[in-house]
């Protein structure tokens, strides 16, 4: 059952039918039951391996919470610890037993190994970041433990967001539970708009794009040129975008629907004028967790031990760990590992000038530096990470043929016609700082765009197997 | 700045004072109730108004005749090209001049053998009757998705006479990717009888029709240019012209005939497409059935595991299929009939084979038609 399907749908609208019957006591039971039926529908074990993580999580907080001193740091660090073997071991268990399966497939040992595979549970990186994140609020005592284990499993495994974020935090996410509040028409119709465009841009967008792009196309870059492996890797980027954005908007409208309101997680990204303004709007609910959890501490730990403002190690590690970290979350691969040392170097870049003579604000620079800066942080900040992620080991065979063939033929228009509509959506919102700027429109033309997108997403529907979200994958 | 910020936090004044404020304390109801007020779905109605407006409008402009002269063929989601190009030529001719009386089916060798005018002047010359004739041939056609393409002919203009041209290698598919593009096709599978929702659409809606061939285009440009070729050199009659060349003139390349040893070394009868082929003969009664040995090139027939032997064998099996169900079955043509200038390539006819491989046909299913053999065709109502 994935998000985008058809199921999915008759899934929500049942449980939204029963959400708003029952007794308003009961409703977050509901949501809880839901979200396990639809984690079980994907995987029984899955469910049972985020059931032992809210239990052990809501069970260690409360542990914590009873000590003050180091006894506390120490309960803390054992239950990062808990989340992070957890997560490593699934995220590097498959990695290893491919290894194994090599060996004994080298030694001719007479073992069946189809059935050696361990899967990645979906959202088990998401929701282990959740985890910490609540052992640490209530470790800093930014918020007591959850009392009721209804509320904090419904944290852990609320079904909009179980399967690829955004990473909620308790701080936020607990207090919605416990308050009362209203769907009106504004928050319906908004909620409707998020789903909308969320449709729009994974179907017709994203996976459209996703179609277009040639396979292999740097192994056969023989037959491509340097700019239109640019675009390919440019179009696969902004696919990769409206993916991630459409299932974000996707969630949240769902979401919005039971009165809960899930973290933003992009905010025109588009638009970034240097690396900082990136993250700061990319994938924000995980970038602000790094913010929050590493960098700050990190930052602050440096400053407190030699607080020159100038101090190289000051200015270099805190981005260099955090960016590491966000790869390694990713995926602890070689490939994502280099793509969070090039963004570290890049973080740190910024930082290093801004220590040593003041810098103008982005937003303060004349328009068409603005624009170059964010064409600039557009392909650096996406386009170099999606080269380094999915073609690292053919980089070399892309740089030869780079050398050797003529630089100036485009790719057909195409590309550019699925581009337009997602990229139209983008500005809208940037410029109305609304994230659905339709809603402000007459009648006749929201009804109007509304048939059109509806139209192209039922019909863009049909051919194609549902595809996954990319992030499902991490 | 930056360092007192960093310094000051967490900020204190956000840590919560666990004395004043209690977070597992429920407020007043907590939970969520509805508040919607009247009026509400305003723009929902009028976009549902949109899209029937929109849809009834371009399904009635699609489909008349001088905006489909514009556009290009629509599509019915195959990538195959040939499928997409027949069914709609076939619908075309239906419409224009009325339904086929006899159908052509078979794959890429039947696409480039059978030249429906010739066919129909040498049947008329022989039987005196005035017929009208359609080649479905489809690239990569094997005889389990052939059986499929013969239902929904049969079920959507219910020719009097189906001419099947088959080949040993219809039943071990050379590829089995291409076979499935044609089996697994929503409108095929649909057409069928199994319930599919996108094959349905697109039997139904021309503006899917077209979407469809929007979609072909964004995914395979090449391909789409290819297939507005193809369209261009074909007739009303589904007949691809101008293959002029010869293996006299432009031999066939090693390569190419060591890839041919390897696949007919291969070929061998499977139960499978049989049993298919089985059931849609005795699906249709309403339809005779012809099925017909292929010309081969003599240096393929070498080709096979135990040469000759093997293609024996297998068309055997396909004869012994056919009789068993009442179809009728025509030796392919006398190897003398075809010279080596009437080959496009080692499998293929080009124009001039094809012609004389058509003449030779429209005789020999017009003298068994004469001999009551075979049903006379041109007589059905329906059909006129």
């Amino acid at each position: 059952m994935t998000i985008q399907s058809l199921e999915f749908f008759a899934f929500f609208a049942l449980v939204l039918v029963l959400y708003y019957i029952i007794p308003k006591k009961f409703q977050n039971l509901l949501l809880l039951v839901a979200s396990y039926v639809f984690y079980i529908s994907i995987s029984l074990n899955f469910a049972l391996i985020l059931l032992v993580m809210t239990l052990v999580n809501f069970g260690w907080a409360h542990y914590i919470s009873r000590v003050q001193g180091k006894s506390r740091r120490k309960r803390l660090i054992i239950g990062i610890f808990f989340n992070t073997i957890i997560w490593l071991f699934f995220k590097l268990a498959n990695f290893f037993v491919l290894q194994v399966i090599a060996l004994i497939k080298q030694l001719g040992l007479p073992f069946n190994t189809g059935s050696m595979k361990v899967l990645l549970p979906i959202g088990l990186s998401f929701y282990t970041l959740q985890a910490i994140s609540y052992l640490l609020d209530v470790h800093r005592e930014q918020m007591p433990p959850s009392q009721k284990l209804v509320d904090f499993s419904l944290y852990m495994a609320y079904f909009p967001k179980l399967t690829a974020g955004p990473i909620e935090r308790a701080q936020r996410f607990l207090p919605q539970l416990r308050q009362s509040r209203s769907l009106d028409n504004k928050s319906a119709a908004r909620s409707f708009t998020l789903i909308i465009i969320g449709l729009f841009r994974k179907i017709v967008v994203a996976d459209t794009l996703m179609a277009v792009i040639p396979r292999n196309f740097i192994q056969e870059g023989a037959s491509f040129s340097l700019l239109e492996i640019l675009i390919w890797v440019m179009t696969g980027a902004f696919a990769l975008y409206n993916d991630f954005c459409g299932y974000t908007n996707m969630v949240r409208g769902i979401s919005g629907f039971f009165g809960i309101e899930l973290t933003r997680n992009f905010a025109h990204p588009l638009f970034a004028r240097n690396f900082s303004e990136f993250w700061g709007r990319w994938h924000i609910s995980l970038s602000s967790w790094l913010r929050d959890y590493i960098y700050f501490p990190l930052s602050r730990y440096l400053v407190r031990r030699n607080p020159n403002v100038k101090n190289k190690a000051n200015i270099i590690l805190p981005p260099m760990v955090t960016m590491i970290v966000s790869a390694l979350w990713h995926n602890p691969q070689l490939s994502y590992l280099t793509w969070g040392v090039f963004m570290g170097v890049a973080l740190a870049g910024e930082r290093v000038k801004s220590a040593f003579r003041p810098v103008k604000p982005p937003s303060k620079l004349p328009l068409w530096r603005q624009s170059i800066a964010m064409t600039l942080t557009t392909v650096l900040g996406l386009g170099i990470p999606i080269l380094l992620v999915t073609h690292f080991y053919s980089l070399g065979t892309l740089f030869q043929h780079i050398l050797n063939h003529s630089p100036w033929t485009l790719p057909q228009s195409r590309v550019f016609l699925l581009i337009l509509p997602g990229l139209w959506i983008d500005i809208l919102q940037y410029r109305s700082k609304n994230e659905t700027p339709f809603m402000h429109w007459a009648p006749i033309t929201k009804a109007l765009l509304l048939a059109l997108a509806a139209l192209g997403i039922f019909f863009f529907a049909q051919e194609r197997i549902a595809e996954p979200f990319i992030y499902q994958g991490f | 700045v930056f360092l007192k910020k960093l310094l000051t936090l967490p900020n204190p004044t956000q840590r919560v004072n666990m004395k004043k404020t209690n977070h597992n304390q429920a407020l007043d109801q907590p939970g969520v109730s509805l508040d919607l007020k009247k009026p509400f779905g305003i723009t929902l109605l009028l976009s549902l108004l949109f899209i029937i407006l929109f849809m009834v409008s371009s399904e009635l402009l699609l489909r008349t005749k001088p905006v489909q002269e514009i556009l290009p063929l629509p599509s019915v989601g195959s990538p195959n090209r040939s499928l997409d190009i027949k069914v709609h030529l076939l619908e075309r001719l239906a419409r224009d001049e009325g339904p086929p009386n006899i159908i052509f089916l078979g794959s890429s060798l039947a696409n480039a053998a059978f030249d429906p005018t010739t066919f129909q002047v040498a049947f008329k010359k022989t039987t005196g009757k005035e017929i009208r004739c359609f080649n479905f041939g489809v690239n990569a056609l094997t005889m389990t998705a052939g059986t499929k393409l013969a239902n929904i002919l049969v079920d959507l203009y219910n020719p009097e006479m189906i001419i099947w041209g088959v080949t040993p290698l219809d039943l071990s598919p050379r590829n089995k990717k291409k076979q499935l593009i044609i089996e697994q096709n929503h409108w095929v599978r649909y057409r069928n009888g199994e319930d599919n929702f996108a094959g349905w659409l697109a039997d139904v809606s021309y503006s899917y029709r077209y979407f469809l061939r929007f979609r072909f285009w964004m995914e395979f440009p090449k391909l789409s240019f290819q297939r507005s070729r193809v369209v261009s050199k074909t007739t009303a009659y589904g007949f691809r012209i101008n293959r002029t060349r010869n293996i006299i003139d432009n031999p066939v390349p090693p390569k190419r005939i060591d890839h041919h040893r390897r696949i007919m070394a291969n070929v061998s009868p499977k139960p499978g497409p049989l049993a298919q082929l089985q059931k849609a003969l005795a699906k249709h009664k309403s339809t005779a059935f012809i099925l017909l040995d292929m010309p081969h090139h003599a240096t393929l027939m070498k080709f096979y595991k135990k040469g000759p032997q093997t293609h024996q064998q297998i068309m055997g099996k396909i004869q012994s299929t056919a009789r068993q169900q009442g179809a009728y079955y025509q030796e392919a043509p006398p190897p003398q009939l075809l010279e080596d200038r009437d080959w496009y390539d080692l499998t293929h006819l080009n124009h001039r084979g094809a012609t004389k491989f058509s003449r030779w046909l429209g005789k020999k299913i017009g003298d068994a038609v004469n001999n009551k053999m075979l049903p006379e065709p041109g007589n059905r109502e329906d059909i006129r």
